[in-house]
């Protein structure tokens, strides 16, 4: 995908006379485009046939929206970023629908929601913004202003939480949306700490090694 | 057919630097994988 996007920032580069930098701009954008587009698309794709659509979106966009503030720890190449993302969604959109939201009651899930945003605003707090080598935050005003976005992020995820737990009363639906949406929130937030790093950077190594045989 | 595929590649060019540009002021790439940032777009 990343070659797609170089190229392709490469003829336009030559046909429109862009210097170097001004090609590297169009390149990280359309690497950014057809990451999106792919990732949604094999999400959807897939959540369809396993006939968790919704939930599969959920996932996906509370991880990527929190994500844009909070920064995270990152996969070496970009189709290993779209292999965990895709394994990581569908597994657990079909947790949420047809292995939780049938046994799960109010109690237990409002003990769920409490412990998931308590540890979520913790490491926020804690963590947040977590910057890349590749990608690094270096004033001050950037780092507020990253926090204070995960912070009113957070409390939007949790005013929708609140809202499908409510409903989760009468649909029984709501739970599994309503877990779907903790999933995504965990997975996000478990990227913000060390063994979240630590985690991506194991992946990261083994699939290296398995590609070197 | 020329100007045509011109035309075609600035749209594309044009999205793309608006992307970029939207990507910069966040904290990462909104996936798991962060492409090495241009320097025109770093936060100095």
């Amino acid at each position: 995908m990343e070659k797609l996007a170089r190229k392709l920032a490469s003829n336009i580069a030559a046909s429109l006379s862009y210097d170097n930098e001004k090609e590297q701009v169009v390149a990280y954008g359309l690497i950014a485009i057809i990451q999106t587009l792919v990732t949604v698309f094999l999400v959807l794709i897939i959540g369809l046939f396993a006939g968790v659509p919704i939930e599969a979106l959920i996932i996906c966009f509370s991880v990527s929206i929190l994500r844009k503030y909070s920064g995270g720890a990152h996969a070496g190449s970009i189709e290993l970023c779209t292999t965990i993302a895709i394994i990581y969604i569908t597994t657990f959109s079909l947790i949420s629908r047809y292995l939780l939201a049938g046994v799960i009651n109010g109690y237990t899930m409002a003990i769920i929601i409490f412990i998931v945003y308590a540890l979520s605003f913790f490491a926020i707090y804690k963590f947040a913004p977590v910057d890349s080598p590749k990608k690094l935050i270096k004033t001050e005003k950037k780092k507020k202003r990253m926090r204070k976005g995960s912070f009113i992020i957070l409390t939007v995820y949790f005013a929708l939480s609140t809202v499908l737990f409510l409903l989760s009363q009468k649909q029984y639906i709501s739970y599994s949306l309503g877990l779907s949406l903790l999933f995504g929130l965990s997975w996000q937030v478990f990227t913000l700490t060390k063994p979240g790093s630590s985690f991506i950077s194991l992946i990261d190594s083994a699939v290296n090694k398995i590609s070197r045989i | 057919m020329k100007t045509l595929s011109m035309k075609f590649y600035a749209v594309i060019a044009t999205v793309a630097t608006i992307v970029a540009a939207t990507v910069a002021t966040s904290a990462c790439f909104y996936w798991f994988y962060q492409p090495e940032e241009p320097v025109s777009l770093r936060d100095e």
